[in-house]
């Protein structure tokens, strides 16, 4: 009894061991423990037995996460050739947050007619429109177009995760609706495969019924013959014995 | 607040910027696809529920990849990622039909085997979940989980033996 509980209490540090989270100089102990106990040496191989499994099952998701990296790369990298195509400069990662390019921008214009206007008030000769414009343009387009680009670029991802989600709900409709048609057609073919193996049970059970009663009746008539033969012997015997035992005077008479 | 002015390189942009550490998307998808699988498996429920995860969390941190400011720690930064999407799959429902994944599994094959598994991960407590795919399918190491989760070894190590104790009667328990 007392090495009972004792083994009892060392479950748990089979399980340790068994998981390798044991030290060493424990593990050893254990270990030499469970050559000798039975009861202990079947609940570690238990053990054991279920960590390859637990490991078989994760080892054939690792290799699924293996072939995962193959899609990834794929989908990354068509997903930046689209973007180079529409002409982004660099993957939208490296995009900075232009938080700011509206103020920039107004600030510029600002400052920009701002000098306009001491200029036009401080100076005597008109301004020069052409190189105001210039100015203007220099200051200005690199915002702008960077303003633009972060606007398709937000336009786009959000058209990106619409459509994927769509696709995604028609996909699963699709599966959906594919295996319910496969369940009843499958359901379909199972009634009628069943009613065809009752037919021919309850036909076979029909011919076996006839094959019976045909016996019977044959038998019936091979006894009314033997009867009708064993009556006939049974009437000539009692004919010729009378005849045997006839006293003699009667034959003189 | 600084940024990263934007060059016109001209060539295939195959490699971005983060943090000031150049990372090109092989590297990205080599380094952390099975540690993003792991988490997802932990909070997804079936296996292709979490592959489809897998992918949105890879879409999104290579959107998102700009507004990472440490380049070391891409890694707990992918799982916060990966941790918030399947949340998010998970409220808005779109897990994939269980019937639908039983007409897809057939008994006995080995994706028989991870749907056992799967279950039973599922029924663990969340903490123990993460930590005991991350150690599977991602390289055995209790520091590498202890620095992706944000936590001490010994913590990684007290949910190993406990969860992995537990993983073991209800993965059985399932099997039969």
């Amino acid at each position: 009894m007392t090495n009972q509980n004792d083994c009892e209490k060392r479950q748990e540090a089979l399980m340790a061991l068994v998981l390798g989270e044991l030290e060493a100089s424990v593990a050893e102990e254990l270990q030499e423990h469970v050559r000798t106990c039975e009861t202990c040496r079947h609940f570690h191989d238990r053990l054991v037995e279920k960590e390859k499994r637990i490991e078989s099952a994760f080892g054939a998701i690792a290799c699924r996460a293996q072939d995962m990296r193959g899609r990834l790369l794929g989908l990354l990298h068509e997903q930046l050739s689209r973007e180079h195509d529409l002409g982004a400069r660099l993957p939208r990662g490296s995009y900075p947050v232009h938080r700011w390019s509206v103020v920039k921008v107004a600030a510029a214009a600002a400052v920009i007619a701002l000098a306009y206007i001491v200029g036009l008030l401080t100076s005597s000769k008109p301004p020069d429109i052409e190189q105001l414009r210039s100015d203007i343009t220099t200051a200005v387009q690199p915002y702008l177009i960077q303003e633009i680009d972060d606007r398709v670029q937000k336009r786009l991802q959000a058209a990106r995760t619409e459509l994927k989600d769509e696709l995604q709900q028609q996909v699963r409709r699709d599966l959906t609706e594919f295996a319910t048609k496969t369940l009843l057609v499958s359901t379909k073919l199972t009634d009628q495969r069943l009613m065809e193996l009752a037919e021919l049970i309850e036909a076979a059970r029909r011919r076996e019924r006839s094959r019976v009663v045909a016996a019977i009746e044959q038998m019936e008539l091979a006894r009314l013959q033997e009867t009708h033969i064993l009556r006939n012997g049974l009437e000539t015997l009692a004919h010729r014995t009378s005849e045997s035992v006839r006293p003699p005077d009667t034959e003189e008479q | 607040m600084t940024h990263t002015e934007p060059q016109n390189t001209g060539e295939p942009a195959n490699r971005m910027s983060g943090a000031g550490k150049a990372l090109t998307v092989e590297l990205l998808v080599r380094e952390h696809t099975s540690a993003v699988y792991g988490l997802c498996l932990a909070y997804t429920r079936n296996i292709h529920d979490a592959e489809d995860a897998v992918q949105d969390v890879f879409l999104k941190g290579f959107a998102k990849l700009h507004t990472l400011k440490d380049s070391a720690c891409i890694r707990s930064w992918l799982l916060k990622i990966a941790r918030r999407t399947c949340i998010d799959k998970r409220r808005k429902g779109l897990a994939t039909d269980a019937i639908l994944q039983k007409a897809c599994t057939m008994p006995g094959s080995a994706d028989d085997e991870i749907r056992c598994l799967h279950q039973a991960l599922s029924e663990l407590p969340e903490l123990y979940r993460e930590t005991i795919s991350l150690y599977y399918l991602d390289g055995r190491s209790c520091a590498n989980i202890a620095q992706s989760l944000g936590i001490s070894e010994v913590a990684v190590r007290q949910r190993l033996v406990r969860g992995r104790t537990m993983l073991q009667d209800l993965f059985l328990e399932d099997e039969q």
